[in-house]
């Protein structure tokens, strides 16, 4: 029995795609926090707390690394979720350099979604030191 | 009939004229009673029986009886006697028959019946008149007696014509002679002479014969030799003119014309002509033509007495059409002949003419190399030391190529001596073993500075040598210099020794050795070996040339025995004594100046071909290193070469050439302008290069182990070096060499000598080229980077709608699963048909894209439409499709003019587009029509306030897949609207720009013209 619902910050440029995870996320009995660019993702993280962020790693204006990097900074860092549309190898070498908690490639099952981001909660507290 | 009724009427005969054959019918029908034999009823029985043997005969048989010569034949006989004496003298006098020959036949009959003793003929000419007229006739024939009871009564003959027979050897005979005698025919006219020559002893068949031969245009023949009839005869004009309305002696024209040869009734040709052998003159005349092989004219025309006593028949017309061939072929192998002479003579000629050349312009060169030697040496000996080292190394280098150059010219100047057979030797009494070691001691430090042992072994002798000294010089030197060129490890030794008959010099090396196939020509003159490794590739291929017509000079020789890769012995036997040698010879005194040079011009070229200055511990066989540090460019004056600044001083060149001062003077000319590496030939180059390439190779095509073509091929097979420019130099001059040089793939070619501003240029102008091949490959590169990259943002934009309608397709079924309520699921499906419209859209731009870039531009469809409209329903489409920002647009309320509405529409949509993602959400975006002054055209601007475009992008923008540097302008859009749009205005015949300052926005404009010319729109 969880004390409260988990926040999730979903950090994503595209409209449409914010918007569909989001559904898939509260779909699955979590409550989601938007963010289009990695500025109003920092600032996010420091009002809301988030217990995981899913990250967008090709975003205009900060980039989605440039984001990931101000993340890091944060003293308290929630674990990070990469999504992107890369080549498989370019997502696994961000998601390394990055700490990240868990990795999804776009396009996405939305049970691998809503999976990863389970698996990734259940971890916490504490970044996960490497991605599988 | 009639004889049959005869038959009939006397039976009594049918025994003696049985077997019925045509003369038995003849001899029954004969009424004998009126003959000198009466009747066959009172015949002795050998008479009867002779003519019954006659009679059954197959073979030719005549016979006469009793002393009025009683003639008898059988059939087999008719021909020979003709059908204008038969019947006539069956039962007629013999004698009267063959009146015309009674005085050879006669006393031959009358032998036989006065002897018994029979005779017999072969082969006899008989000259009968069968035929009314005199015929040459061979007869083989035996008369043999016919007895009754003791006394010879009767001949009886026995007789085979034989003048086909005759006739046909006779004639195969003249044939063979006419070939025999024309064989050495020097040319067409004396062809012609022979053969008529040949004629005259075949005048039985060709009473007389003209031979013209046919000028080159076929308008003249001209009388080249006769048979049997003098020229300068009426019938033999010296000149018969060919061609339409000429009409000579002989009607040549007609025979010109038809090709075929004519035969003329003699009768009718007005002159008299000679009949040979013959009383009477021929009856006709044949003029046939003689044919030259692969011409349509022929080369001559023969004009030929028939036989007066012999019918043309056609064994004897195809004997003078055999004739006219025989002479054909005897003028045509003449004519070869005569070419073929010719051409020996030119060649001969050209020869004498290349030897006097070369001893002109050997002596030409003597004079003055001599005069530049004997001042550089005067300044090396005394004023060395007043020279600054650069001058003097300078000087010492000219010194150096002129003795070199000045023993090659005294190497010709020997052959060309040699060649006109003026060689003037001075045979001297000398010891020679003192000689030899003396001028082999000379190579001693040569040899060992390249590491070589060096053995000397010249015994003693009390008899001295005759020779000549100079000779010997050169023999010895030569094979020294030889052997040096070829040696690499281990040693050259010198051995002379007195054998019993000769002088023996060995030069033994253990050098490289002689390939087999290569001794027959070692000793040919220019004759070099290929593919051996050598200290140098410098040569002319003369000195074992020389060496050879030197020893034979002393009535000696020189051999060679050689093992690959083991080492060569050369081995020069002259003859003791002087017995072998020219008297007038011998102690004579030089009348021409010596070639001899002493061994200083062959120690200096050798020492050029070892490692540059290096210690005598040279390692053997090592090549020498190359020179890398450059040398300071104190050389080249200014003004020698083209003012250009050492811009590319750090461009590096590799130098390629064995001649060490090439090298030199090559570095000292390059090196102001770059830094020189060197290399002392193509393998040694192609080791430095891939070691550290360089910018550009300068390489001799003549050079040992790998020569330039070989080092260039390497050069351009090589990934890593291929593009490094290359320019040849060579001694080989002609536009051949050059074409070569440029076929093999060099980038230049230079012929020596060069001067040094071309030199410096031309190296200039490849470093250029490089330069901007190089900038042109990095274009290039840059430009499929920046499509590689529009492809992966393609893939990425792609992949957001996909990733969305994917999802949301997931959710839906996921809802409806759950039994989710119509509303919820509704929104779900309107989500994923807006995802798919964006999706369409991307594709839609891929599409125009791609044509874009394959130059498949839709054709504008022009018609009349409202400009503001377009642009109103641009920023409305925006509107629908999501954005929230204000555009402010300001102009007329309509403008008509003459476009494609869907083609302008995409041309704002494009600029709208483009303004929305580079503009903050908050700032309007303010578009504005103004129709210009003039009346003429409109311009549309559209203008944020967003991140706007750094200066550096400004004049690219409008390149497809060029997107504006800054970071925000690389996230967004796939760099083609801008591209998209610039076409369809430039189709409209209007222009497209764009005014921005990084930071404060971007405003961009196009102007359109109201009305399209009809060449405004190219397609």
């Amino acid at each position: 029995v969880k004390a409260a619902t988990p926040l999730v910050l979903v950090v994503e440029d595209d409209p449409h795609i914010r918007q569909l995870i989001t559904l898939v996320l509260e779909d699955d009995g979590l409550r989601v926090a938007q963010a289009k660019n990695g500025r109003e993702a920092v600032d996010q993280v420091r009002a809301r707390r988030p217990a995981a962020v899913l990250l967008d790693l090709a975003m205009p204006a900060v980039s989605g690394l440039d984001a990931l990097a101000e993340l890091q900074r944060l003293d308290r860092q929630p674990p990070i979720v990469i999504c992107s549309a890369g080549s498989d190898r370019e997502v696994r070498a961000f998601a390394a350099a990055a700490h990240a908690a868990g990795v999804i490639r776009k396009p996405f099952q939305i049970e691998e979604l809503a999976a990863t981001v389970r698996r990734v909660l259940s971890e916490v507290p504490g970044p996960v030191a490497h991605a599988s | 009939m009639e004889s049959a009724l005869r038959e009939l009427a006397e039976p009594a005969e049918q025994g003696l004229f049985g077997g019925g054959s045509e003369m038995a019918r003849a001899m029954a029908a004969k009424d004998w009673s009126a003959t000198a034999v009466g009747s066959p009823e009172d015949w002795p029985a050998a008479l009867r029986t002779a003519v019954e043997i006659c009679l059954s005969s197959r073979f030719p048989i005549c016979m006469t009886w009793g002393p009025d010569y009683t003639t008898f034949y059988n059939d087999a006989y008719l021909p020979i006697i003709g059908a204008l004496r038969h019947p006539r003298y069956l039962g007629g006098s013999f004698k009267e028959c063959w009146s015309e020959i009674w005085d050879v036949i006669g006393p031959m009959i009358d032998g036989v019946l006065a002897t018994g003793q029979a005779t017999y003929s072969e082969d006899l000419l008989l000259l009968i008149a069968r035929s009314g007229h005199l015929e040459e006739a061979y007869f083989t024939f035996s008369y043999s007696p016919i007895r009754d009871g003791g006394a010879v009564r009767g001949m009886f003959c026995a007789v085979s014509e034989t003048t086909e027979r005759v006739l046909g050897e006779r004639r195969l005979l003249a044939l063979r002679e006419l070939a025999a005698t024309t064989l050495d025919a020097r040319d067409a006219e004396h062809a012609c002479r022979l053969s008529c020559q040949a004629l005259d002893a075949q005048a039985y068949d060709v009473p007389f014969a003209l031979a013209y031969l046919l000028d080159q245009g076929g308008r003249q023949a001209r009388l080249a030799a006769s048979s049997g009839m003098d020229a300068a005869q009426p019938m033999a004009p010296e000149r018969i003119e060919l061609g339409r309305g000429q009409s000579g002696v002989w009607p040549l024209t007609d025979v010109l014309a038809s090709g075929a040869s004519v035969e003329l009734d003699a009768r009718r040709l007005g002159g008299s002509l000679p009949g040979g052998p013959w009383a009477e003159p021929p009856g006709s005349v044949l003029v046939l033509p003689v044919a030259r092989a692969g011409h349509s004219l022929p080369a001559a025309f023969l004009v030929a007495g028939v036989s007066p006593r012999r019918a043309l028949d056609d064994q004897y017309r195809g004997f003078f059409e055999l004739l006219a061939g025989q002479l054909s072929t005897a003028i045509a192998s003449a004519e070869a002949r005569e070419q073929e002479r010719r051409r020996a003579e030119a060649l001969a000629e050209l020869d004498r003419a290349k030897t006097a050349f070369f001893n002109n312009i050997s002596h030409e060169f003597r004079t003055p190399l001599t005069l530049q030697l004997g001042p550089l040496e005067e300044l090396l000996a005394r004023d060395a030391a007043g020279l600054p080292d650069s001058a003097r190394e300078r000087v010492e280098m000219i010194q150096r190529s002129s003795l070199r150059l000045l023993k090659l010219v005294n190497t010709l100047l020997d052959f060309s001596r040699i060649e006109a057979g003026r060689v003037e030797a001075s045979f001297e009494a000398t010891d020679l073993p003192a000689l030899t070691a003396s001028l082999a001691s000379e190579f001693r430090s040569a040899v060992e500075r390249a590491g070589l042992r060096f053995e000397v072994d010249c015994p003693p002798s009390a008899e001295p040598a005759w020779v000549d000294r100079d000779m010997w010089e050169k023999i010895v030197l030569n094979l020294l210099s030889n052997a040096l060129k070829f040696t690499f490890n281990g040693g050259i030794s010198v051995r002379l020794r007195r054998r019993r008959q000769h002088f023996e010099l060995a030069v033994r090396d253990t050098g490289v050795g002689i390939p087999e196939d290569e001794m027959p020509r070692l000793f040919e003159r220019f004759h070099r070996v290929a593919g051996v490794q050598a200290r140098t590739f410098e040569g002319s291929g003369i000195g074992l040339s020389l060496v050879d017509e030197l020893a034979r000079l002393h009535g000696g020789e020189v051999t060679v025995a050689s093992r690959l890769g083991r080492g060569s012995t050369f081995t020069v036997r002259l003859p003791r004594g002087r017995g072998r040698l020219p008297a007038e010879r011998l102690g004579a005194s030089r009348g021409r100046a010596s070639t001899a040079t002493g061994a200083k011009p062959f120690v200096e070229e050798a020492l050029r071909w070892l490692p540059a200055a290096t210690p005598t511990s040279a390692v053997p066989g090592a090549s020498p290193e190359p020179a890398w540090a450059p040398r300071p460019g104190d050389a080249v004056p200014a003004s020698a070469v083209p003012a250009a600044g050492p811009e590319r001083a750090q461009a590096c060149l590799l130098l390629v050439d064995d001649n060490a001062d090439m090298r030199d003077y090559a570095t000292s000319l390059l090196s102001p302008w770059w830094t020189v590496r060197t290399a002392a030939d193509g393998a040694e180059a192609l080791e430095a290069l891939r070691r550290q390439p360089a910018d550009l190779v300068l390489a001799d095509v003549m050079m040992p182990r790998l020569d330039g073509v070989q080092l260039l091929q390497a050069i351009r097979a090589d990934p890593r070096l291929r593009g490094t420019p290359v320019i040849l130099l060579s001694a080989r001059s002609g536009e051949e060499a050059t074409v070569d040089g440029l076929q093999a793939g060099a980038d230049d070619y230079l012929i020596k000598p060069f001067v040094a501003r071309e030199l410096v240029a031309r190296v200039r102008a490849h470093l250029e080229l490089a330069q901007a091949r190089a900038t042109a490959r990095q274009e290039l590169e840059e430009a499929l980077r920046l499509r590689n990259q529009a492809l992966i943002d393609l893939m990425h934009d792609l992949n957001t709608p996909l990733t969305a309608i994917s999802g949301l397709a997931q959710l839906l079924l996921r809802q409806l699963a759950r039994g989710a309520d119509a509303e919820r699921l509704s929104t779900l499906a309107e989500s994923l048909l807006e995802s798919a419209r964006r999706l369409q859209t991307m594709v839609a731009d891929l599409d125009r894209t791609v044509r874009l870039d394959v130059g498949d531009r839709p054709r504008l469809r022009l018609s009349r439409c409202d400009l503001v409209a377009v642009v109103r329903g641009e920023i409305e489409e925006a509107a629908r499709a999501g954005e929230r920002r204000q555009v402010a647009l300001d102009g007329p309320p309509e403008l008509a003019g003459e476009w494609d509405a869907h083609a302008l529409g995409r041309v704002f949509a494009n600029l709208l587009s483009n303004a929305f993602k580079f503009s903050p959400p908050g700032e309007a975006v303010r578009v504005a029509v103004a129709p210009e002054t003039d009346g003429g055209s409109v311009v549309v601007s559209v203008a944020d306030r967003g991140i706007g475009i750094p200066a550096a992008d400004l004049s690219r923008i409008f390149e497809r897949y060029q997107r504006a540097g800054n970071a925000q302008a690389q996230a967004a859009g796939k760099g083609v609207g801008l591209a998209e749009a610039f076409e369809l205005v430039r189709q409209h015949g209007g222009t497209i720009w764009v005014d921005s300052q990084e930071g404060r926005g971007s405003t961009f404009s196009v102007r359109l013209p109201l009305e399209q010319a009809a060449s405004a729109a190219p397609a």
